[in-house]
């Protein structure tokens, strides 16, 4: 690990997670729009 | 493992509906970061992500694999949503370099502030700058991609990156010297 601050902060950006459920949730409201396309 | 994104695509179209879930597994973790490095938090970075995946979804026909890669494709979308979200936010102060905090401790609460105002300051950069350094520093694209994706050519991409770069260096320079 580097000690200059910016290479740190660099770091820790890349190393931002996505939220747990997210996919769940963007798959749920493709199932959504799924639905209402058969539904049409 | 090991199908492309255009064979996903394919088969999404074809109502295959698990195969965009392999899609957004895929680069979900990539767009979401992109988002989060231009928009600064993480609740508008979910809803923007959610938003691609589903405009991406609405319209998978309309993506022309000879014109942009998968990837390319989604980060384009990401951007445009994300500028327009700002422009809506917008204006976001720049954070007075004078005002950063000591580059040097080793305290964790003043490292944190640090990189809180880094954020901030990485939030007020112009939007192309900001959007070609997140892309180049955060998501380690290649230049030629990013061109692509910001629609420009490579020369401008690189000058972006690297005013970005200069910006956010220069805060940690003014600090330290503050410091001393």
């Amino acid at each position: 690990m580097t000690d200059n601050p910016y290479e740190q902060w660099l770091a820790e950006r890349r190393q931002v997670s996505a939220p747990a459920k997210l996919a769940d949730y963007i798959m749920s409201q493709v199932a959504n729009i799924e639905r209402q396309r058969r539904d049409i | 493992v090991g199908i492309d994104d255009r064979e996903l695509v394919r088969r999404a179209l074809a109502g295959k509906t698990n195969d965009f879930r392999a899609i957004v597994d895929r680069h979900q973790l990539s767009l979401f970061r992109f988002a989060f490095g231009l928009l600064g938090n993480r609740e508008d970075a979910e809803d923007v992500t959610q938003e691609v995946f589903l405009a991406a979804f609405v319209n998978l026909s309309s993506y022309d694999s000879t014109r942009a890669t998968f990837s390319t494709w989604l980060f384009t979308i990401t951007r445009n949503r994300c500028i327009n979200l700002l422009k809506r936010k917008r204006p976001i102060i720049l954070t007075d370099p004078n005002s950063i905090a000591d580059g040097t401790s080793t305290d964790p609460i003043v490292r944190q502030e640090l990189s809180q105002q880094l954020d901030c300051a990485l939030a007020a950069l112009p939007v192309e700058q900001c959007s070609a350094f997140v892309l180049a520093e955060i998501e380690e694209l290649p230049y030629a991609e990013i061109a692509q994706i910001e629609r420009t050519s490579l020369g401008t991409v690189k000058s972006r990156i690297y005013r970005g770069k200069q910006r956010l260096q220069s805060l940690f320079e003014s600090a330290m010297k503050e410091s001393k």
